[in-house]
């Protein structure tokens, strides 16, 4: 077994309850839809798409992760770094592959299934830059919001972690309050998820990635086990 | 013989106690050493720093002659701990799958036959198993690993007696065949006697004593006599513990005794009897010296 098909089967088996619950709510969500579907007129209702639910699953990866799979592989012999390198690597295998999924699936939900359904490749005009296009915003997008969450979790058992919090907690609302910084935050997040370029939005995307993984490894180089 | 490990002047703080005084070791290649000490005397902690999982709050730790910097693991070194956290759902030699990969040296043959000799089902969930089952998991990631430097935290801990003489049946055997450094911390201290080379006893975080099992056999002794006898029988020897009864006296002594001695003990009418490693180290240990 190599060293990174143990990382992603390790973790999978730290994961796999929390990645069935979510696939389970979505069948059973359009389970419900179905039935319900029998009795009443939804051609004209939409949902969400199922590809961008199963997001959750990254959310949850990049919480649970650095939170329980430090510990179990450090304990069975990996150093901080085989850790660390170990978890980008299946931040990045999951990122891909739920982005190919979300690239794909609406095509069969508009083609196949003849649903209309809301998708965020739609709403932040990600589609107009062709499958692979999206694709890679998408990849790039998810693993910077991964990178992100796993630094802020790893930042727990550190002090600058918990001053990183306490400045997100307050940046938010005094960015959307104050009308002059409202302005710089809408075009903080419009040059994040509405760029019109993709080299732009996704090299903005990548730059804040690489910074979250370095505080990230910083964190780790302080953690105890 | 090569220094493996060279630990100078480490201390480690919890809040204002210290965990790790000015804790000097030095591990020399392919030598198997006890650690031994009190519940809380420092040796977790100790063997926690060594592998880089905790960070010391001073001093230096030499790998080979090379300073490694602060949390960092020894270059092939294997730490198995008195707590494993494992994955739960996963199967045991899934686990050892795993394990494998971190140690370049892993022998697999080796691990099917520990896996036999302990009796463990491969196909079993960690979750299922027993603590005592646990710790044989990782005494065989520890004994399969063959690594340069081996840290054992409490190995037995959990076991019986029937698994425990297999263990060091099988530890002995294979450090025979693979001789290796390997640091083995037990409270069960009279059955580490016949496997460690050499011992060392942490006390509140310091080493209070450092030497070969054979030094100590020949050297710790217990001797009974009329009061006056003993007291002159142990005038200038280092003297651990002492307890009259009546118009006698017991004293446990570490010195080791030449001919002169045990003719003077004769003479003066006293027994002389040597002390068990336990018995030793709760005197060493109760005696503070």
């Amino acid at each position: 077994m190599g060293a990174l098909t143990v990382h992603l089967k390790a973790t999978y088996l730290q994961l796999r309850i929390y990645i069935w619950m979510v696939i389970i709510i979505i069948i059973l969500g359009r389970l419900a839809e179905f039935i319900v579907g029998f009795f009443t007129d939804s051609s004209q209702k939409t949902g969400l798409a199922d590809g961008n639910l199963l997001l959750l699953i990254l959310l949850i990866i990049a919480i649970v992760l650095p939170l329980s799979y430090y510990n179990r592989i450090v304990h069975l012999g990996a150093s901080r770094k085989q850790y660390f390198w170990g978890l980008q690597f299946v931040y990045i295998m999951w990122a891909a592959a739920l982005a190919l999924f979300n690239s794909l699936w609406p095509i069969l939900e508009v083609n196949v299934l003849h649903k209309n359904t809301l998708n965020l490749i739609e709403a932040f005009h990600w589609n107009e830059f062709g499958i692979m296009g999206s694709f890679l915003y998408q990849t790039i997008f998810y693993l910077m919001t991964m990178a992100l969450l796993s630094m802020l979790i790893s930042g727990f058992y550190h002090f600058f972690g918990w001053f990183l919090w306490v400045l997100l907690i307050v940046a938010i609302p005094t960015g959307t309050a104050i009308p002059a910084l409202r302005t710089h935050v809408v075009s903080f997040f419009e040059a994040l998820l509405f760029n019109d370029s993709l080299l732009k939005g996704v090299g903005f995307n990548l730059v804040l990635f690489f910074v979250f993984v370095a505080v990230g490894w910083f964190f780790t180089k302080k953690r105890t086990h | 013989m090569d220094i493996v490990l060279s630990c100078d002047k480490l201390n480690k703080k919890y809040g204002r106690t210290y965990a790790l005084r000015d804790l000097d070791i030095q591990l020399e290649e392919n030598v198997i050493y006890g650690l031994l000490g009190r519940n809380g005397a420092g040796k977790t902690t100790l063997l926690n720093v060594i592998a880089g999982g905790l960070f010391a709050n001073d001093g230096t730790i030499e790998v080979r002659g090379k300073k490694l910097s602060k949390g960092a693991l020894p270059e092939d070194c294997c730490f198995v701990r008195e707590n494993n956290k494992l994955f739960g759902g996963a199967r045991l030699i899934e686990i050892l799958q795993f394990a494998s990969n971190f140690y370049p040296n892993w022998d697999w043959t080796f691990t099917h036959k520990l896996i036999q000799t302990f009796g463990l089902d491969p196909n079993q969930k960690i979750k299922q198993l027993s603590r005592g089952t646990e710790s044989l998991v990782g005494n065989i990631i520890g004994l399969s690993s063959r690594s340069a430097l081996t840290l054992f935290d409490e190995p037995v801990l959990g076991l019986d007696v029937l698994m425990r003489e297999r263990f060091y049946k099988e530890l002995l055997e294979d450090y025979a065949n693979h001789p290796r450094t390997i640091l083995l911390s037990t409270h069960l201290i009279d059955e580490i006697s016949p496997i460690a080379e050499q011992v060392y006893i942490i006390d509140k975080g310091s080493i209070l004593l450092h030497d070969e099992m054979n030094q100590i056999r020949m050297s710790a002794h217990l001797i009974r006599g009329n009061l006056d006898a003993v007291a002159t029988f142990t005038k200038g020897k280092r003297v651990l513990h002492t307890e009259s009864y009546g118009y006698g006296k017991l004293a446990a002594i570490y010195e080791k005794l030449n001919d002169e001695d045990r003719l003077q003990a004769r003479k003066l009418d006293i027994t002389i009897e040597n002390l068990t490693l336990q018995r030793f180290f709760s005197y060493l240990i109760e005696g503070g010296h």
